[in-house]
């Protein structure tokens, strides 16, 4: 089980993949997962990389491999809710 | 104040706002915030009078707010205690939860009011707009767009704003558009001119941005594509500086500005107005070109400065570079104007080469180097190393010093003379190297030549004048003293036995050209025409020609005494060879590139990928670049260029290429683009093979200087010279009944050869003696098997060389012949197809090749005016202006009176167009047509209009005539009467060059294969005496040129062709109008319908014309031509004959049949058409069944025409 905050970090670190959060701004303005300046910086809309981080979120409740709980916080599990139920 | 200070002071700010507004609670979430700035700007506005309570769950909030004296009842860092200040029952203080976003818990104060970047930048932008919005509205305008813009981030735009804020307001315009990189975009100085485009350049910035960050391959060719075109060179470094910053935008080192990336991407146009669209490179003009237009224009003095600057670069060449360099003048400018580039390639090579051996007591040398040809020694020349001997006047000097006898004294004075003429060009020896032309423009120079080379002449004429006294004087030591003298100013190349020879640029048979080009140009300037002065230009901006066809040296790298007939140039130097080898030279290329072009024409889809492969080339590069300069046409997306050559002992190549080619043309070709389109290989091909057992086909196939010669002794003339054109003399030659074209020498020229002949009578001029053979000819067979087009390019290749294909381009790029086959016909079939169906006729593809045949025969680059549009559109002007032509040379040839003997010239070469001004319109087709009769030789000028619109180019009326093509034919016949000897302008310059142009074409016309070999003796006897320049007072032909129009007019009814007349034009000048229709061409002829013939009679019907294998043209009809002597009412009286018109179908018969109706006949008329019950089988008058069944007739092998 891992938060949603360390999933996207597992994300980042091993795939380079941005979702889009806060955290992720430099390395996309910068182009560079390592957040120094590496090209021009690039024009970036910040609130659409949020919804894009919100829309990953939501997919992954969606396919079963997220659970949300009452105090705001999703888990990514590795087995899917349905499977797991059963 | 930085980044996080301010976003903490808008953060302030807004929240004052919020709490004033009276709001429960805000939730902020803003990355940029850090606990150390934004907890004491909050604790700020609590000083301020805000009541809040503050959760900042930021990392080192807690530290913070202890730093901040914030006291814990209103300062925590957890969301549980902002949870509680919430849910606390009267408290009316605003509750602010500072946070990542992450935080658990987070959620159940969603419904506080957010504040995000977004809020901020909104504030941010308003603060900016308040600040800067005082400079102009513009500014206010900006600040408005950049506030709504979600594509820049509050970091980006606090970022700008700081590099703005404290600035003087005149700082400000400028700098907000030079901080533009700090929001994501290019700087653009154009961006804030107005508040309207704000928008649209905007996007213009973000787009450009995008395609230079990902700059893909196609991009970054376009990128290259468009500096190679730029030939402005302050233009073309500006682009090349901007491109090294889009590199480095790319590592986020530098920034391109936007205006500066959209001429690179070709989205704007380059300051100054000079394209890089995909228009073809534009020419700069060459040193050549300047100097032909400033002496023709009489401002040679102007090139003095040229030259000065062409000298003071050439000392400061690189001397080890190996690459031909490109050297940039300014051309001669009029006050007030700024002077245009020109530009000179220099081969450093070949220059230090001739540095070396000349000087004032180095008179040339021999050279043993290694390579295998001659660019190959030059190229690799290792200085002292390789020089073997340097010629020196040493012995020459000693034999003049040691006898006082007169012939020796003059002869000694002359030396001396030419000695001193010479060294006074010394310091010009590089330029000469160069641009000899330039050198010969200035006319200072020009003298110093002019004196060199008539020293020179005085010098061998005195040798040939003493040669026995010298002969007395110093018995055997004659020889080496005349061999001395030969080899002044030669340069020897000696390698594996193989001997080539080079003229140092001071020898005065390669100036003398350049020289005598502007010495005459300058005393005949007033008298030349305007047309004439552009035509100078243009060919003395080209090479003039070489008339050195051999020279002739003592026995030096062997046992005997040589003779190395001309080969080619190596920069503008002419060399010469001891055995038959490939030249060097480009010519051709521009020929082989017009040809590639019609090709794609013919055949479109060879664009995607265009096979080309070149046998033979001394150097594959121009072809490189041709493909280059195709591809940045458009002209083909893809090439694989096959250079294949025979074997050389090295194996890799060097491309004739300066840095700039090199650039331009690895653009295409480089090895590293994804999906490589343009490819380049080279093959070596056994030396018994024309090409590889394996070779790929191709779509062109062009062979160069397959052909061996054979040195050929020239006959002795010797006649005046002129500069722009070698001369030349026909000669028939029994063995073989061949008609040679040899070169024909004069002025220094002959004296060189006569000295030579002193001390061997082989020493002679000689020239190359090149046919192709039968061995060759089937090589070249086999080999066009290989490609859709095979060209030829050869210093000479016969005009009867037949490969079976279709000829369809024949002619002469400098100092080769070109000449281009088809493997396939159809193309051109179908435009004649498609023109001759709307003459009611039915013509079969065996006709049309037929047809075709006998086009190319006449034509030289004819035929290619026949092929379709690249969307397979066919010019039916052109196809009926070679339709024309053909029309009206086999009418001259036919109506020839007895006892006379007709030639027909086609004037449709480029030279022909080029030298008698005529017009580059297929349109209009020009021949010359010859009578020799007993009262001599008359010669035609004949214009020929094929398009029905030919009433507007000429107009008759009481007998006199006027109009555009009178003008031409009118023109051309006062050329004529120059090249005959017989008009005012005789003695031009020009004159004797069109000479030339006459006697090359008719060589090309007696040289085909449907001459006998008395026809052509005669013909060569009658033209050399016609074009003598001083005919001997027995000469056989007294010449008289006449002017002829012939229009001709496809598909008219005879009956309407008006008679011939002779009308007068400009000053009274007589010129005959003979109007004709296609009845010269059987193919083109109407069929004539098939009559019913009475019952019982055997007569056969008349039946269409015979449709078999066209042989010799058919005798004349004299209802359509009549002869240009002949007046009108003479023409009126021979009017269409009976027998020739449409015969009705309907003849009369004494039985019933059947009235099926009307049909069209021949010339728009009608005819009757019945249907005979007594002869089912007889066949309607209906062309295309006649078609048709003479197609089953050809396919069940009968050719009779029996019906």
């Amino acid at each position: 089980m891992l938060q949603f905050g360390e999933f996207l970090d597992r994300l980042r670190d091993s795939f380079g993949i941005l979702a889009g959060r806060a955290q992720d701004d430099d390395a996309v303005r910068t182009c560079n997962l390592a957040g120094a300046q590496w090209t021009s910086t690039c024009s970036i809309a910040e609130e659409d990389l949020r919804l894009n981080v919100e829309a990953l979120r939501a997919a992954v409740l969606e396919t079963g491999y997220g659970r949300e709980y009452a105090d705001g916080q999703t888990v990514i599990v590795s087995t899917p809710e349905s499977e797991s139920v059963r | 104040m930085n980044l996080h200070d301010l976003v903490a002071d808008l953060l302030s700010g807004e929240v004052g706002d919020l709490n004033a507004a009276g709001e429960l609670g805000v939730i902020v979430e803003v990355p940029q915030l850090r606990a150390d700035s934004a907890v004491p700007a909050l604790k700020s506005i609590i000083d301020g009078g805000a009541d809040l309570r503050l959760a900042f769950l930021l990392e080192g909030g807690e530290l913070a707010g202890q730093a901040a004296g914030l006291a814990d009842d209103i300062f925590d860092v957890s969301v549980e205690r902002a949870e509680k200040w919430r849910n606390e029952r009267g408290l009316e203080a605003t509750i602010v939860v500072v946070a990542a976003g992450d935080e658990a818990r987070l959620s159940s104060l969603r419904d506080f009011v957010p504040v995000t970047p977004a809020t901020l930048k909104r504030r941010l932008a308003a603060r900016a707009k308040a600040r800067f919005g005082e400079v102009n509205e513009v500014q206010a305008g900006w600040w408005d767009v950049l506030g709504s813009d979600t594509l820049i981030s509050l970091t980006q735009l606090a970022d700008y704003f700081l590099a703005l804020d404290g600035k003087p307001q005149l700082d400000v315009v400028d700098q907000a558009t030079q901080e533009l990189p700090r929001i994501g975009l290019l700087p653009d100085p154009e961006l804030l001119n107005s508040r309207k485009q704000i928008p649209r350049r905007l996007a213009a910035n973000r787009d450009v941005l995008q395609r230079l960050q990902t700059l893909s391959d196609t991009d970054r060719k376009l990128i290259q594509n468009n500096i190679g075109k730029e030939v402005d060179p302050a233009a073309r470094a500006e682009l090349q500086a901007g491109f090294r910053r889009v590199q480095q935008l790319r590592r986020g080192k530098a920034t391109p500005a936007l205006g500066e990336a959209q001429r690179l991407l070709g989205l704007r146009k380059t300051e100054g107005g000079s394209s890089t669209s995909r228009s073809r490179k534009p020419k700069i003009p060459t040193v050549a070109e300047t100097a032909a237009t400033a002496v023709v224009d009489g401002n040679d003095d102007a090139l003095e400065a040229v030259l000065d600057d062409l000298e003071v670069q050439l000392e400061e060449l690189d001397e080890s570079s190996l690459k031909p360099v490109r050297l940039g003048l300014s051309a001669p400018a009029d006050e007030g104007e700024s002077a245009q580039e020109i530009q000179v390639q220099a081969r450093t090579d070949l220059v230090n080469l001739m540095a070396r051996l000349t000087g004032a007591d180095a008179f040339g040398g021999h050279v043993r180097g290694n390579g295998d040809g001659v660019e190959e020694i030059i190229r690799r020349f290792a200085g002292d190393a390789d020089v073997r001997h340097v010629w020196t006047l040493d012995l020459v000097r000693e034999m003049l010093e040691v006898s006082a006898v007169p012939g020796v004294v003059e002869l000694r004075e002359r030396l001396t003379a030419y000695v001193a003429a010479r060294e006074a060009l010394l310091p010009k020896l590089r330029a000469l190297a160069v641009a000899p032309l330039l050198v010969a423009g200035a006319p200072a120079t020009r003298a110093q030549l002019l004196d060199l080379v008539a020293r020179y002449q005085d010098l061998l004429a005195a040798v040939d004048a003493n040669f026995q006294t010298l002969m007395d004087e110093f018995g055997g030591d004659v020889d080496s003293f005349v061999g001395d003298i030969l080899k002044l100013d030669v340069v020897l190349l000696e390698t594996d036995g193989r001997t080539m020879a080079l003229l140092t640029p001071l020898h005065p048979l390669y100036v003398w050209h350049f020289a005598e080009f502007c010495r005459i140009v300058d005393e005949q300037r007033e008298r030349l025409s305007e047309r004439d002065h552009s035509l100078i230009k243009d060919v003395a901006a080209e090479d003039l020609p070489n008339f050195l066809s051999s020279v002739s040296l003592p026995a030096i790298t062997g046992p005997s005494a040589s003779v190395l007939p001309f080969v080619g140039r190596i920069g503008p130097v002419p060399y010469f060879a001891s055995m038959s080898e490939r030249s060097g030279s480009p010519d051709g290329v521009a020929t082989a590139e017009r040809l590639l072009r019609a090709y794609l024409d013919v055949f479109p889809p060879a664009a995607e990928g265009l096979r080309l492969t070149v046998l033979d080339a001394p150097d594959p590069s121009p072809y490189l670049l041709m493909l280059t300069d195709m591809a940045q046409d458009g002209l083909i997306s893809g090439a694989h260029l096959l250079a294949l050559r025979h074997p050389r002992r090295k194996v890799g190549t060097d491309l004739g290429l300066d840095a700039d080619e090199e650039e331009r043309v690895a653009q295409c070709f480089r090895a590293t683009s994804d999906a490589r389109r343009f490819t380049f290989e080279i093959a070596d091909v056994p030396e018994h093979r024309m090409l590889p057992a394996e070779v790929p086909s191709a779509h062109v196939l062009i062979a160069i200087d397959q052909t061996e010669g054979t040195p050929r002794r020239l006959r002795e003339l010797d006649q005046p010279l002129q500069p722009l054109v070698s001369a030349r003399r026909l000669r028939y030659r029994p063995v073989g009944h061949r008609v040679e074209l040899e070169a024909a020498h004069g002025g220094p020229f002959a004296s060189y050869y006569r000295v030579a002949q002193r001390i061997g009578s082989s020493l002679g001029a000689n020239d190359w003696d090149r046919h192709q053979g039968e061995t060759l000819v089937k090589r070249l067979r086999d080999g066009s098997r290989h490609a859709h087009w095979f060209v030829l390019a050869d210093r000479r290749i016969d005009r009867d060389l037949d490969l079976d294909l279709l000829r369809i381009f024949t002619g002469r790029d400098g100092d080769r012949d070109v000449v281009a086959f088809a493997r396939y016909a159809d193309p051109f079939r179908r435009a004649l197809r498609e023109v001759a169906s709307q003459y009611n006729v039915a013509i079969d593809d065996y006709q049309l090749d037929a047809l075709l045949d006998e086009l190319t025969q006449l034509l030289d680059a004819g035929v290619l005016w026949l092929r379709t549009s690249r969307d397979g559109a066919v010019d039916h002007n052109a196809v009926k202006g070679v339709l024309g032509t053909l029309i009206a040379s086999r009418w001259w040839r036919d109506t020839t009176p007895n006892g006379h003997r007709r030639l027909v010239i086609s004037l449709d070469d480029s030279a022909a167009r080029k030298w008698l001004h005529l017009a580059d319109d297929p349109r209009r087709a020009d021949l010359l047509g010859l009578d020799y009769g007993p009262d001599g030789l008359q010669v035609a000028a004949i214009e020929v209009k094929a398009v029905e619109a030919a009433n507007a180019e000429y107009h008759v009326k009481d007998g006199r005539i006027s109009g555009d093509a009178v003008g031409q034919v009118l023109s051309t016949r006062a050329l004529l009467l120059d090249v005959f000897g017989l008009g005012p302008g005789a003695d031009l310059v020009t004159s004797p060059a069109r000479r030339e142009l006459v006697r090359a074409n008719a060589f090309r016309e007696l040289s085909k294969g449907r001459y006998e070999a008395d026809e052509r003796k005669l013909w060569v006897e009658v033209l050399e005496a016609a074009l003598a320049v001083d005919p001997p007072a027995d000469a056989a032909a007294t010449v008289d040129v006449t002017a002829h129009l012939v229009d001709v007019r496809i598909g008219a009814n005879p009956a309407t062709l008006p008679p011939a007349v002779t009308a007068l034009a400009e000053d009274n000048v007589p010129v005959v109008v003979t109007v004709l229709n296609e009845r010269e061409v059987d193919e083109l002829r109407p069929p004539t319908p098939p009559t019913v013939e009475p019952e019982n009679d055997d007569t056969p019907p008349a039946g269409p014309p015979d449709v078999g294998p066209p042989g010799p043209a058919p005798p004349c009809d004299p209802a359509t031509a009549v002869q240009p002597e002949a007046t009108a009412p003479d023409v009126a009286a021979t009017a269409a004959r009976d027998d020739e018109d449409p015969v009705p179908a309907s003849a009369t018969v004494g039985r019933p049949v059947a009235h099926l109706g009307t049909a069209e006949a021949a010339y728009g008329e009608h005819e009757q058409i019945d249907f005979d019950p007594e002869k089912p089988d007889e066949e309607l008058p209906n062309a295309h069944l006649d078609h048709r069944r003479d197609r089953q007739r050809q396919d069940t092998g009968h050719e009779s025409d029996s019906p």
